[in-house]
Parts: structure tokens; C-alpha cells; sequence
């Protein structure tokens, strides 16, 4: 399949890897729309009200997911350069901070819904919704980046072939993405 | 038909695995699946109404079979273990149990996804023709509840929408014909191609039995607050459209991906196929309003089980309805845009004529695209604030205006021509008979005082029905008998194919005419049961609608006939420039031996005209394919 | 040229043929309101206006496209069994066709926006005006799963039944009424999240408007005709919105009786409730 780096091609037709990465940036797009849906919802049903949720695990949930998704991107720069060892070393660190970030979410849940707080309340209601929805892509976020790992170890990545961990890269960095813009929207805008 | 694999790529690649057939695996995992996760939401949130299945349950267990159902048809071994480091297995590359399994080649994929559509029209039909059954008499009959019929209103509306209209001519033909048309061998993702298609079958029956959940009452449309305290079986609505759409959601970013970096020498943008050019601005709305419309899907879907507010009295009760139709709106282009452009596509090869004004017929399907998303609320004059009619009757008129360079790039093709009536032909015109008057009862619909008293009656029933049975469906069966050879190296009968276009047509102008005067003698939408005054009128219509289907039935039988039986043809019938007839028909497994090279415009004729497509030699092309 | 000149004139023939048809077909009811029936109120005259109109200007674009089908098949025809070879006449482009089409369809385009949309428009919203609707009679109209409810807090009638016990709506001629609508269960106050939205339709008004619930929305409609439910089937409360399995049945008798009728009905309704 796909053989080299981004620039230089030799596909059929001349596809390259900058072209499966426009084509997988396709849809990142059609995904980015799902989080707009979202912050529309949360202004036509709630207006700009912020809710009471827990600034405090907003912040470390932002911070935690930053890091991750740092981490996946350098795994994708320690393959370009053919570092077989950090990209594992990474990858885990990338992993198991989504992980965290995914139980830092419930246990807002649970916060947020022992505070007293109807919580069918209007603020609240799309709250559940739109971290519901972002659990829904960690989970898959965190599929790819184990699956990018596993491949790294039977069958490595080389400079020139790293579709399938960069791939993994940008999804998770589009889930950090969605997350900061949730966090912006529900906790501080 | 397929040619074997290379000696040496053979030996490379490890055994197949599968150890029974794919669908039966995928069955029993789907069935597991769906237990697994049932018990677990029932463990997690026990109903003290039903120990086992409860509504959470059923969402829970269904994610379960979706998963279950897409691992055991080949995702677990074709995509999951690939992508995690471990070998691919082969894929079957000739029989007819390829059609049954997961398959990488576009051709195969593009006929599943033909096959699935067409079986999905045939259902859909066969409930229309029990409504219509039902709406001879003005008293229950054949339905004896509302809801019975409102379940029946619901699941053809939206098996027909998210089966039919959007996929038969985008997931089918457009992942047949769309890398033909372009020079290449295969779509640019055709491992996840291949396992959108087996999203189809799981949607159609996730929605055909979604009655068993609890029978609902909203139509296809699930419009809110009614969904909220209407019948479980919506769960299943709307879980099975959420299936069918990321299916075309898949279609549309392979295909866009295909068009964008996959054209062979020489397809420029001024060189590309009017249906290219189709399928790639539907892809492209499909790209944006399908995410859209799932997200909508899965908060009503949410806003049910859970159960929130989100779209009742204490949310925003037209919250749903703006949410619904700002994809509902664009989904209507995504039905006709590949309509539009299979006009086009067989006028000029019938005509033996240029193609006229080839620039605003690509246009006009542009801007029908941009303007797609900015008309929606018109579906809501009669819910809407008067200050809002204004501005939204302006652009739902203005759209007219890209729409109609289909018309101009047609007639323009048309005067002049050494026109060939044959099926294809007859059926194009007819296509465009039917939707100009789609789209000058459209005049009277976007006219607000009029839209008033029109709304939700049999007029718009009978409006759209003109759009999507009279424009795309009508192009639909155009193209299968205009690419039949393509197909399958046999043709049609020409007799049996004037005929069944011709019983279509008047069948279907028969049926529809009369669904616009019902609406204005005061007929609407949504009801079993009516006042009996509509009675006689309303029979006579059934009456053409089930000779309408009988109609689709022959046609369906005729091509499915010639397919098999036809006679042969030689591989190029029409005389067509394009690059999907530069092959052999049908094509080999790789389409192409060597890849063509375009020099010229494929919708060119006249004398001293030199052939579009180069064929180079061997040698010349780039090595290390 | 010639086939140009043919097809023209044959479009100019056909289409004022056509009109003549239109026309004729307009004029047919008594009152020229032809194919649109909804006619019996101020709104619905507006909505038969723009209507007739746009059955004027749908007549000559439906011809042109027809006509050229149908032309083309029969002038531009290859014969059964010739050879096949190209058109003679390979017109790529013709700026003035192509030019004069995308005109004319913007213009078209922006007359049905104009007249009759914007301009029936502004009539509709003049007769929404309290101003233009002096004393007006208010009728309530609830909605409710499946059911309408009528009431005139004027004559203090809390629900107006008929004989049978059923809702009915009775209207005096030629009076504004001002409607209340409203989607709510008065039988079922404790669960308001129930509410769905439906459809307040009179056929034979020509207009229709939705009741949504957790909004209280009003029109004002005055009806121009006698007629009742018995003598014009048309003249009915029906539900226009799908509202659930009900839905089919959630219709209501309507009367438009003279000023003083009414008077009497209102008089005996309030002394029933």
C-alpha cells in the first residue's frame, strides 16, 4: 500500500500519502461537525448559562488531555525518525492519559450529580450530552492509538511507512481538539 | 469476469480464515453481541417492568449486534487484526459468493450496495402498496388502528430515503461506475468501502423490525415532542438510520477522496464526467449533513431512553424540527444532484452531440449544492415567526435557478441532436417531465400564503413523490439499462424496456396527479382514516398506484432477466466517449490493463473530433505498478 | 432557424392556449377561485390569488420544456435502423440562449418572490394586525392528544359541545375572530412534558397554523362564507401535524353561522356550561 512519506508518491495515479491524508482529513471534517451539532444544541436549549459543573476537573481533564495528545503527536515524530522505542513508550503515555481523562469525566459526573443540582436542569442536560458524546470518541480514540501500538510492535513503523500510527494521531488529536472546544463552551464561554 | 491473482501475489498472502460463511458468522456474532450488551445495561439499570429487555437495554444490545454484525462479516479479520499488526487474509476475487462477503473491489461493492437498494425499493414498495390498499376505503380495512398505518407511513418513508434515494444511485452506481469513469482500479479506502456496505442490511432490518419494539406513529421524519412519548420502536428508527447514514457518510469520503487524487492523466476539472462531477458535490454535502443528522438522531435517540428534555416544553420544542431539516433540505439535492447529472450523461451519447453549456451544467450542480443548506425551514412556514418567511421563501425560490441549468444544459444538448429514442433516452425525458412538475408545484409550495393551506396535505406528498420517484428514480432505471452492458455484457430488449418505461410512466403520472388535487380538495398527510367525500378519489389512485408497481415490477424482472439471459453485445453499444466504455464489459477485475490517458472532452462529437482517450503502451506507464 | 421559428411559435400558441385553459379553469367555481377550494376566509383569498397566479406563470414554463421533449423527439428523431453518426450541427454554446435563460429565471424567480409571496405576505400580516381587526371574537383553542377544545371567555362558554357532546367551533360571519392557540392537556395538568405539537387547519379556510406546545401563538382569520361541516365537508377543524395515533380523528365540526345566530348558539352554549 502506501509506502512513502507525505511529498514524494508512487500510488497509482500518483496517490501519495499527502493524498490519504487529505482523504482521512475528509473525515475529521464530517466528525468536527457532530461537536458544532453539539454547541448548537447547548445554546438553543440552555442558552449561554455554564452549569455547575466542577471548573477544577475541567481544568485537569484539558491539561491531561493536552499532554496526551502531545504525546501521540511526538510518537508520530519519533517514527519519522525510525525511534522504535519512544514511539512504544509514547503511545502508552498517550494511551493510558486518555484513559485517565475518560475517568476523570465520570467521576465529574458523579460530582456534578451528588451537588444537589436537578438533573434534568437545562445546563446540566446538555452537558451529559455533549461529554456523553466525547466519551463515545475517546473510546474509539483510545482503540486506535492500542491498535497503532500493537502494529508498531509485530510490525514496526520506518520513516517512510507510518500511515497507520499517524492516522491514529490525528484522530486523537481531533478528540483533544473537541474536547478543548466543549470545555471552552460549556465552562467558560 | 474476475481474473485470478498473480502466481507469486498468491503464494504471499496466508489462507482465508473464514471457516463459515461470513453472513451466518455474522449473524451469531451480531447475536451475541447484542446479549452480551443487553444483560450488561439490564445488570447496570434494571426496569422493574421487564426483566431482561429494557429500552436502555435495546440500545445497549443493539450497539452490540452493530458491532457483533460488523466484525463477524469481515471487520474482525479484514480491518481489526490488519490495522493491530497481524497478516490480511485474501479476499474472494471471483464466484458468486464475493457478493456475500466482504469485498474490496468497487465493482463488487458498488453491485452489493445495487442489490441491497433494490431489495430495500421492493420492501418499501410493497408498504406503499398496503397504504394504498388501506386508503381506498375511508374506514380502517387492512390497518385496523392508526398506529398500524402510521408504522407503515414511517418505515417506508425512511427505508426509502436512506436505502433507496440516497444509495442507490451514490453507494451503487456511484461506487461501480465512479472509478471507471475517472481511470483507476480502485476507490482510495476500500477496506473501509467494503465494510460500509454491510451497514445496509443491518439499518433495513433494524428499522423493518423496529414495530417489535413498540410501534410508532411519526413518520419518517421522528419530528419532536411526539417522538419523546411515541412508541419505542423510534429507538430502532433511530439506530437503523444512524446505520444507513454512516454507510453513505463512508461513501461519500471514499468517493471524494477517489475524485480528488485518483483521476488518470489528463482528467482535468474541465474533463471530468458530468456524473463525477454529480457524485462528488453530493459527497460533499453528504460529508457535512449526514454527521448532522446522526448527532440529531442520537440526542433524540437519548432524549427518549434517558429519558432528558431536551426537545419537549421544558427544552426548546422546535428545537428538533430546525435541527432535522437543516439536513432534511440538502438530503433532498442528495437524492436528485445524480439525477441531474445522469441527464446529462446520456443525452449527449443518444443526442451524438455535444454536450451544451458543459460549464453551467457543472454550475448549476455546484451552486444547487450551496445553496442546499440555506433553504430548509421552509418545511416550516406553518410553525415558524411571521419574521422568518421572508427571507427563507427567497432563497427556497432562488434554488430554482441552479436546478433549472440542468434543463438548460439538456435542452441545449436535445435541439439539434440525432436523437436515438431508445429506453435510456425515453426515460431521461420522462425523468425531466416528471420533475418539472416537481419543481413548478415546488413554485406553489414555497409561496407562504399558499404553503399555508398546502402544508402537510397530499400536495406535498404529491410534490415530492414527483421529485424523488419522478427524478431519481426515473434516472435510476434510465442508467441501469443505459450501463446494462456495461454490467454485464448483455443487453435488453428494447421492446420490453419501451414498454415497462412507458407503463411506468403513465402508471406513475396517474398516481402522483391526482395526490396534488386531493390536497387541495382538503386530503392530509398522516391519516388511515379520512372524510368520506375524499373516498372515490382516493380510489382511483390506488388503483394506478398498484398498477405503479406493477410497473417496477416488470422493469425490475426485464433488467434482472437481461442481466442473466439478455443477448450479447458488443462492449461499447452506445458509441459512448466516456472511460467506463474503454474496457471490456464486464470489466476485468482490475478494470483497466493499462491505465487511459484523456486528451480530449468526452462530450464532444462532431465530425473531426479526435478520440478523447489514449490508451499508452505498456512501457509507458509509470513503473512499479 | 426554421426548427427555431416552429418550436417559438408553437410555444407562443400552446402556452396562450394553455392560459386560456388556466384561466377557464379559474373561473369555473362561482366565485374564481378554481382548483384551490380554501377560500372561505380573508387569508385563504390571498392564498387562491397567489395560487392563480402562479398557475399563470407555471403554464408557459411547463409548455417550453414539454413542448421541447416532445419536439425533439419527433423533429430531432435519428431514423430506426440508420447509422449511427453525429448531430450535423455541433452548437457547444450560444451566449444569447444561455444568457436570456439564466436571465429570465432570475427574473421569474424574483417576481413569485415579489408578487404573490412578499406581497401576499404583507397582506397576511396587515390582517394580523389588532388594529385592522376590530372587536374581535376570541375563541381558546387548545389542543390536546386528541382533541380540540374550544372556548369564548366572551360569552364565558368553557367548551363548546354540540348535541352529540361533541367539540365544535361555531363562528359568526364576517367578524374577526382573534384564536388562542394553545397545545396542553386541561385533563392531564401534571405531566406537561406530554405536549405535541399539532396542526390547527380549516380546509375551507385556506390556512393552517401549528400549536406548539409551551408557546401560546395567535391568528387572527375572519370567515367570509356561510358553510358548515353538513354541507361542505372542507369546513372542518382538522389536525394537520402528525400527533400520534389519534392523529387521523382529531377533527372538529365548524359552523359560520350570520352575527345573529351566533348571538343565540353563544346564548344557549353559555347557559349549558
Amino acid at each position: 500500500m502506501v509506502s512513502v512519506k507525505g511529498g514524494s508518491v508512487n500510488g497509482e495515479n500518483g496517490v501519495g500519502v499527502k493524498h490519504y491524508r487529505a482523504g482521512f482529513s475528509l473525515f475529521l471534517i464530517s466528525q468536527a461537525v457532530v461537536f458544532m451539532v453539539l454547541i448548537a444544541v447547548r445554546y438553543l436549549i440552555a442558552g449561554s448559562k455554564v452549569g455547575p459543573y466542577s471548573q477544577s476537573l475541567g481544568v485537569v481533564i484539558t491539561v491531561v488531555m493536552l499532554i496526551s495528545a502531545w504525546l501521540a503527536y511526538s510518537a508520530r515524530k519519533a517514527a519519522e525518525h525510525n525511534n522504535g522505542q519512544a514511539i512504544q513508550t509514547r503511545l502508552t503515555g498517550a494511551f493510558w492519559l486518555g484513559v485517565l481523562a475518560f475517568a476523570l469525566v465520570l467521576i465529574m459526573w458523579t460530582v456534578v450529580k451528588n451537588a444537589g443540582y436537578s438533573v434534568t436542569m437545562p445546563s446540566l442536560e446538555v452537558f451529559w450530552v455533549g461529554t456523553g458524546f466525547w466519551l463515545v470518541y475517546v473510546l474509539l480514540g483510545l482503540f486506535l492509538l492500542f491498535a497503532a501500538r500493537s502494529r508498531g510492535r509485530l510490525v514496526g513503523y520506518t520513516p517512510n511507512q507510518h500511515w497507520d500510527l499517524e492516522a491514529s494521531s490525528h484522530f486523537w488529536n481531533l478528540v483533544t481538539v473537541g474536547w478543548i472546544a466543549l470545555w471552552i463552551v460549556f465552562f467558560i464561554l | 469476469m474476475a481474473q485470478p491473482l498473480p502466481k507469486g501475489q498468491m503464494a504471499s498472502m496466508p489462507k482465508r480464515i473464514a471457516p463459515w460463511p461470513p453472513v451466518l458468522r455474522a449473524f451469531l456474532w451480531a447475536g451475541i453481541g447484542f446479549v452480551v450488551l443487553a444483560a450488561i445495561a439490564a445488570w447496570l439499570d434494571p426496569s422493574p417492568n421487564s426483566p431482561y429487555l429494557t429500552a436502555v437495554g435495546s440500545v445497549a444490545g443493539w450497539f452490540g449486534a452493530l458491532i457483533g454484525w460488523l466484525l463477524g462479516i469481515g471487520g474482525y479479520d479484514y480491518i481489526v487484526r490488519p490495522m493491530m499488526g497481524y497478516p490480511t487474509p485474501r479476499v474472494r476475487t471471483s464466484g458468486w459468493r464475493r457478493y456475500y462477503e466482504y469485498a474490496l473491489d468497487h465493482k463488487v461493492i458498488g453491485l452489493q450496495y445495487l442489490g441491497a437498494s433494490t431489495g430495500t425499493f421492493l420492501v418499501a414498495g410493497l408498504i406503499a402498496m398496503a397504504m394504498r390498499f388501506q386508503l381506498m376505503n375511508y374506514q380502517p380495512t387492512l390497518f385496523h388502528y392508526p398506529e398500524d398505518y402510521l408504522n407503515a407511513v414511517g418505515i417506508h418513508g425512511t427505508l426509502m430515503m436512506f436505502t433507496v434515494a440516497t444509495v442507490a444511485m451514490v453507494g451503487g452506481l456511484g461506487n461501480y461506475f465512479v472509478p471507471l469513469m475517472i481511470g483507476t482500479r480502485e476507490t482510495m479506502f476500500p477496506k473501509a468501502s467494503g465494510i460500509s456496505v454491510w451497514l445496509v442490511p443491518i439499518g433495513v432490518l433494524t428499522i423493518s423490525m423496529s414495530p417489535l419494539l413498540g410501534q410508532w406513529s411519526t413518520g419518517w421524519r421522528g419530528y419532536e415532542p411526539l417522538a419523546a412519548s411515541d412508541g419505542s420502536g423510534l429507538l430502532y428508527y433511530y439506530l437503523g438510520v444512524f446505520a444507513l447514514t454512516t454507510s453513505s457518510l463512508i461513501v461519500a469520503i471514499n468517493l471524494t477522496a477517489t475524485i480528488l487524487f485518483k483521476r488518470t492523466k489528463g482528467m482535468t476539472w474541465n474533463r471530468l464526467p458530468l456524473f463525477a462531477w454529480g457524485i462528488l458535490t453530493v459527497s460533499l454535502l453528504n460529508i457535512i449533513w449526514l454527521p448532522e443528522i446522526q448527532a440529531t438522531f442520537i440526542l433524540g435517540m437519548l432524549d427518549k431512553v434517558m429519558p432528558l428534555n431536551l426537545f419537549n416544553v421544558f427544552g426548546q420544542p422546535l428545537g428538533y424540527e430546525y435541527l432535522f431539516w437543516l439536513f432534511g433540505h440538502p438530503e433532498v439535492y442528495i437524492v436528485v444532484i445524480p439525477a441531474l447529472a445522469i441527464w446529462n450523461e446520456i443525452l449527449p451519447v443518444m443526442g451524438r452531440k455535444s454536450l451544451f453549456a458543459r460549464p453551467i451544467a457543472v454550475l448549476g450542480l455546484v451552486f444547487v449544492m450551496l445553496l442546499s443548506g440555506m433553504v430548509w425551514a421552509h418545511h416550516m412556514f406553518t410553525m415558524m415567526r411571521f419574521s422568518e418567511m421572508l427571507p427563507f421563501s427567497f432563497f427556497t425560490e432562488m434554488i430554482s435557478i441552479p436546478t433549472g441549468f440542468a434543463y438548460l444544459a439538456a435542452i441545449g444538448t436535445l435541439w439539434n441532436s440525432r436523437l436515438r429514442i431508445t429506453t435510456p433516452t425515453l426515460l431521461v425525458l420522462m425523468s425531466m417531465f416528471n420533475f418539472l412538475i416537481g419543481g413548478l408545484t415546488g413554485l406553489f409550495l414555497a409561496d407562504v400564503p399558499a404553503n399555508l393551506q398546502l402544508h402537510n396535505t397530499f400536495f406535498v406528498v404529491g410534490h415530492f413523490h414527483y421529485t424523488i420517484i419522478g427524478g431519481m428514480v426515473f434516472s435510476w432505471m434510465a442508467a441501469m439499462y443505459y450501463w446494462l452492458p456495461k454490467f454485464s455484457g448483455r443487453t435488453y430488449s428494447e421492446f420490453w424496456g419501451k414498454l415497462g418505461a412507458i407503463w411506468v410512466f403513465i402508471a406513475f403520472n396517474a398516481t402522483f396527479l391526482n395526490f396534488f388535487i386531493l390536497g387541495l380538495h382538503g386530503m392530509n398527510r398522516w391519516v388511515s382514516a379520512y372524510p368520506k367525500y375524499l373516498q372515490p378519489e382516493n380510489f382511483w389512485t390506488s388503483i394506478a398506484a398498484f398498477f405503479l408497481g406493477a410497473g417496477f415490477g416488470i422493469n425490475i424482472i426485464h433488467i434482472v432477466w437481461a442481466w442473466i439471459k439478455g443477448p450479447k453485445v458488443k462492449e461499447n453499444p452506445w458509441d459512448a466517449k466516456t472511460l467506463e466504455w474503454q474496457t471490456s464489459s464486464p470489466p476485468p477485475a482490475k478494470n483497466f490493463d493499462v491505465l487511459p490517458e484523456v486528451v480530449g472532452s468526452f462530450y464532444t462529437y462532431g465530425d473531426n473530433v479526435p478520440d478523447p482517450v489514449v490508451i499508452p503502451s505498456v512501457q509507458e506507464q509509470t513503473p512499479g505498478l | 432557424m426554421g426548427s427555431v421559428l416552429v418550436f417559438g411559435l408553437l410555444w407562443v400558441v400552446i402556452s396562450l392556449l394553455g392560459e386560456w385553459g388556466a384561466t377557464t379553469w379559474i373561473n369555473s367555481a362561482p366565485d374564481g377561485t378554481g382548483p384551490y377550494f380554501g377560500t372561505a376566509s380573508n387569508l385563504g383569498v390571498i392564498g387562491a390569488h397567489a395560487f392563480d397566479f402562479l398557475v399563470w406563470v407555471a403554464v408557459p414554463i411547463f409548455v417550453f420544456v414539454v413542448l421541447m421533449i416532445i419536439f425533439a423527439m419527433i423533429k430531432f428523431r435519428a431514423k430506426r435502423g440508420e447509422k449511427v453518426i453525429d448531430a450535423p450541427k455541433q452548437t457547444r454554446n450560444n451566449k444569447v440562449f444561455v444568457g436570456s435563460w439564466i436571465l429570465i429565471s432570475i427574473l421569474v424567480n424574483l417576481l413569485v418572490w415579489l408578487h404573490p409571496n412578499a406581497s401576499g405576505l404583507e397582506q397576511v400580516f396587515a390582517a394580523q394586525l389588532p388594529a385592522n381587526n376590530p372587536n374581535p371574537l376570541v375563541v381558546d383553542v387548545t389542543a390536546r392528544q386528541w382533541e380540540w377544545i374550544f372556548s369564548y371567555p366572551q360569552y364565558n362558554i368553557t367548551q363548546s359541545l354540540n348535541a352529540n357532546g361533541q367539540d365544535t367551533l361555531y363562528l359568526p360571519v364576517d367578524r374577526p375572530v382573534k384564536f388562542v392557540l394553545r397545545s396542553y392537556d386541561p385533563f392531564h395538568t401534571y405531566d406537561t412534558a406530554i405536549d405535541v405539537i399539532h396542526g390547527f387547519w380549516i380546509p375551507a379556510f385556506g390556512v393552517k397554523y401549528d400549536v406548539i406546545p409551551g408557546e401560546t401563538r395567535v391568528i387572527y382569520i375572519t370567515a367570509t362564507k356561510l358553510i358548515s361541516t353538513e354541507q361542505n365537508p372542507m369546513a372542518r377543524v382538522q389536525c394537520s401535524e402528525v400527533c400520534g395515533p389519534g392523529h387521523p380523528y382529531m377533527e372538529a365540526n365548524l359552523h359560520v353561522v350570520t352575527g345573529l345566530a351566533f348571538a343565540k348558539w353563544a346564548k344557549q352554549q353559555a347557559s349549558r356550561s
